[in-house]
Formats: structure tokens, C-alpha cells, sequence
């Protein structure tokens, strides 16, 4: 195996030799367009070359080139590990954009998130340990009929309750409340996961993917209220200006891209710091 | 004449002004999807039109029917709706897995992985809940063209996916190319892309929405 410097050096060579004959023949103008046109050339290339690399390492389960962020332990399949890729590391909406509809189109104060929250939780309960249970023998259109309908008849038999107990707030989450059953959260998760792993593995990761979801929705909740309305939880927290825009889908999708890319360097900063960690550890072990 | 500008308002309202990905984000899930695979596209929108036709339609049938049955207290209604939708969606997919699958097996074969993509996504659900829940304010007071409104919100909602899908795949191919920071390269910047877009959409329709 090559030494990691090595690894690193040997990737900043550029993927596409220029033609550098050819821009000595060529007028000041022309020259900067050759070039121009070469750098989006070389980037689009190498961004292609990284992705496919990328998803061949993933397609393969073999170690990438960029090793810094792989970590044999992250993907050894136990409950922990599937709990936290869900709640943190593989996060369904930062990292995969799922269930971002309803996030964004529901989740603008804190009590609506914290229902949504809660009616996710128990749809991917039930759903991912039914599908690890029975459904994952079903053929591809049964099975995904399986999810749809379950989540279907679960919230027709939720959704009564908690809308006679609160019944402005659900009337407030208009069609996003129905949607639920239908998200890519709920049949993504159903059908890469809970179709080919145990009941125990499908509860870990119903539980922190909904956790992961529910974070994020009611972070969001708790930011959109406090900028469109200045308050937190229906409380009137501050006189200053408001922002009512926030409660619109422009700024959920800013704000989602703002954090997602947070969170994505967090991750490859863990991932890095985690990697250094375990040079270190083979590098005591040789001595 | 008062009716068919009625249905060319509500067509432009949900295709440009209030663009249904844009102002509600329905199927941004699946945008974010299909976004990847530009040789699916013409399929997955046709597939896609279809399926909200036929969804509008169904759903305002269902929902004329559950008015009719008595069904007045409002959790009832609305979890019967929602539950009478999503067996109407699963009843078309079945239809249409079980038909291709024997009659044009070669469609098939393309179409078998984006089928289900097409069918279960919250466009494919939002709009007859949408269109139900605007009924009251948006198609009545025109005689004998409600269910053409409904029609007519159906095809609009997906030759609007289709807008969006069209105006996004170009910037996004863009962006894929550009040399972006390590944090916002994927799916940051395109979240921020779409974030862009739907801000000039607001910027046209307001705060004071048709739908």
C-alpha cells in the first residue's frame, strides 16, 4: 500500500497534459479562451473522476483513493454504528436529501416540527421493523406497495388523536401531514436498508434516522419561528425585526444548503482527525 | 371565455408563478434524484405528468365522493382523503407494472427502476391533496368545469416539475463542474442553487399566493 504522502502527491499531478505548443500560435484574446476553456475542461474532468471513483470505492466495498475518509470500523454493521450514521454521520436530510418536502414546507415553528418529529418516529418504527420482518420477501412492487400502505393506515390511525387534541395546529400543516407516508425518507430507508438486514438493525436505524430528521426539523422549527415571528415556542421572546420571509421555502432551502455544508465539513473533519487517530495507533503498534 | 381564462390563470399559476417545487418544495426529493441521471429525464417527467393527470382526477372523483357519503367532521375527512389518495396511487402503479409488464416488456424493462420513483413522491400525492384543499376557493363558481380544473391543475403540475427540472439541470451540471469549497461541494451547493432559484420565484408570485 502506498504511503499516504505519496497518495496525496501523486493526485496533484493534472489529470490533462495541455497543448502548450498550440498557445503560442494564438492572439491575446484567443489565448485566454483556450485557457478558460482548459481549466473548465480539467475540472469537469477530475469532478468526474472523483465521483466515479467514489461510487466504484462504494459500489465495491473497497478502501478509495482519498482515504482520509474511510474508516473500516464505521462500516462494520451493528446497532451503533447504523444509529449513529443515521443520527449524525449519514444524516437522511444534510447528506441525502431525504424528507426535505416536509421539512421544508412544514417544519417553520416549534410545535409543528415536534409533531412531525413524532409522526415520523412511529411510521419508521413500524414500517422498517415490518419491512425487515415480512416484507423484505416480497417481490419489488409488493414491497413498495408494503411501505406506502403501512404508513398509510399508521397515519390514518395517528393522525385522528392528535388532531382532536391539538386541532389548529395540525390543521396548520395542511398537506404535509399526509405526505409523510409517501417521502423518500420512509421508502429509501425501507428499501436500501430494512429489506436486507435484521429487525434489530432496522429498529437502530428507524430510531436514528427519525432522530436525525427530528433534530434537524426542529432545529429548523426553533430558527424559522425566531426570525419570521421573534419568538420561541409561541412566546414573544424579543421587539426586534422581524424576518417573515423565513417562514418561506427560499430561506429553508438556504438555510438547508448552509447547514448541510457545515455539517459536511464537520464530518470530513471528523473523519480526518478519526483517520490520524488511527495512523497513529498502527504507527505505536509497529514500534 | 370567462372559464377558459379561468383554466389558462390557474395553468400559469401553477407552472411559473407559484411553481409547485419552488414554492412548496414537492419532489424536491426526487429532483435531487433524478437530477443525476439526465438519459431518464424525458421518461421520468412523462411518467410523472401522467401520474399527476390521473391523481388530480382521481382525486377529485374521491374527494366529490367522500363529500357526498356525509363524511363532515374534519379528521375524518382529512385522514379518509389522504388514506383514499395513496390506495388510488398504489392502485395505479400496480395497473400500470402489471399492463407494461406484459404488453410492452422492452418499456418496461427502461422504465422498471424510475416507475416507482415517479409514483410514490410527494408531487404525485401533494397535488390532489393541493387541489382538493383549494377547491372550495380556486375551481368553483364556474359551472360544469371543475373536473376540467382538475384536469388542467394535473397537467400543470407536472409540466412545472418538468420547468424546474429543465432549469435546474443546467445549473447544477455548472456547479458540478466549477471547483467548489470541499464543504459546499454536492448536495450544499445544490440545496443553495435551488435556494437561489426559488427566491426569484417568490420575488415574481409575492407573499400573497394564488394557491
Amino acid at each position: 500500500m502506498p504511503h499516504l504522502k505519496q497518495v496525496r502527491k501523486s493526485k496533484q499531478k493534472p489529470m490533462l497534459s495541455k497543448p502548450k505548443k498550440q498557445y503560442t500560435e494564438m492572439s491575446g484574446y484567443q489565448l485566454r479562451l483556450r485557457r478558460a476553456f482548459d481549466n473548465q475542461l480539467d475540472r469537469a474532468v477530475v469532478q468526474s473522476a472523483k465521483t466515479t471513483m467514489r461510487g466504484l470505492a462504494r459500489t465495491a466495498n473497497i478502501k478509495p483513493i482519498d482515504n482520509y475518509n474511510y474508516d473500516d470500523r464505521l462500516h462494520e454493521t451493528n446497532a451503533k454504528n447504523v444509529f449513529r450514521n443515521g443520527l449524525l454521520l449519514n444524516n437522511p436530510i444534510l447528506f441525502n436529501a431525504l424528507g426535505v418536502t416536509v421539512l421544508i414546507g412544514a417544519c417553520d415553528t416549534l410545535f409543528k416540527a415536534l409533531v412531525i418529529s413524532g409522526v415520523t418516529l412511529a411510521l419508521m418504527l413500524v414500517t422498517e421493523l415490518l419491512t425487515s420482518l415480512f416484507y423484505k420477501d416480497f417481490d419489488t412492487p409488493m414491497r413498495m406497495t408494503a411501505y406506502v400502505l403501512t404508513a398509510a393506515v399508521l397515519l390514518a390511525l395517528i393522525a385522528p388523536p392528535i388532531f382532536n387534541r391539538y386541532p389548529a395546529l395540525v390543521s396548520s400543516l395542511g398537506i404535509y401531514l399526509p405526505l409523510l407516508c409517501i417521502t423518500g425518507l420512509l421508502t429509501v430507508r425501507c428499501e436500501t436498508f430494512a429489506s436486507v438486514n435484521t429487525a434489530g438493525l432496522a429498529f437502530a436505524d428507524a430510531i436514528g434516522c427519525s432522530c436525525g430528521f427530528g433534530s434537524i426539523a426542529i432545529l429548523f422549527g426553533v430558527l424559522r419561528e425566531f426570525f419570521s415571528a421573534n419568538s420561541f415556542a409561541g412566546i414573544i421572546i424579543g421587539k426586534g425585526h422581524t424576518l417573515p420571509a423565513a417562514s418561506m421555502a427560499f430561506f429553508a432551502f438556504l438555510m438547508l444548503g448552509l447547514l448541510s455544508a457545515l455539517a459536511q465539513r464537520l464530518r470530513r473533519f471528523w473523519f480526518r482527525r478519526r483517520q490520524s487517530d488511527l495512523e497513529d495507533a498502527v504507527e505505536e503498534d509497529k514500534l | 371565455m370567462g372559464e377558459f381564462t379561468h383554466l389558462v390563470t390557474i395553468a400559469i399559476a401553477v407552472i411559473f408563478a407559484e411553481n409547485l417545487f419552488f414554492s412548496r418544495a414537492l419532489g424536491t426529493e426526487v429532483v435531487v434524484r433524478i437530477i443525476a441521471h439526465p438519459r431518464d429525464f424525458f421518461k421520468f417527467s412523462l411518467i410523472l405528468t401522467t401520474v399527476t393527470v390521473l391523481s388530480s382526477a382521481t382525486g377529485w372523483m374521491l374527494d366529490s365522493a367522500i363529500t357526498a357519503l356525509g363524511f363532515t367532521v374534519y379528521s375524518t375527512y382529512y385522514v379518509g382523503k389522504s388514506l383514499a389518495y395513496v390506495i388510488s396511487l398504489i392502485g395505479m402503479y400496480l395497473i400500470a407494472d402489471a399492463v407494461l409488464h406484459r404488453t410492452a416488456p422492452v418499456f418496461y424493462r427502461g422504465i422498471s427502476k424510475i416507475l416507482p420513483i415517479a409514483v410514490f413522491n410527494t408531487a404525485a400525492l401533494g397535488a390532489p391533496l393541493l387541489l382538493t384543499r383549494l377547491r372550495p376557493t380556486l375551481l368553483t363558481g364556474l359551472p360544469g368545469s371543475n373536473f376540467l380544473g382538475a384536469l388542467v391543475f394535473g397537467v400543470a403540475v407536472g409540466i412545472g416539475f418538468i420547468f424546474a427540472l429543465l432549469l435546474m439541470t443546467e445549473g447544477i451540471r455548472q456547479i458540478d463542474a466549477m471547483d467548489l469549497p470541499d464543504a459546499f461541494d454536492g448536495l450544499p451547493a445544490r440545496f443553495i442553487y435551488i435556494g437561489l432559484l426559488a427566491l426569484a420565484f417568490a420575488g415574481v408570485a409575492g407573499r400573497q399566493t394564488l394557491l
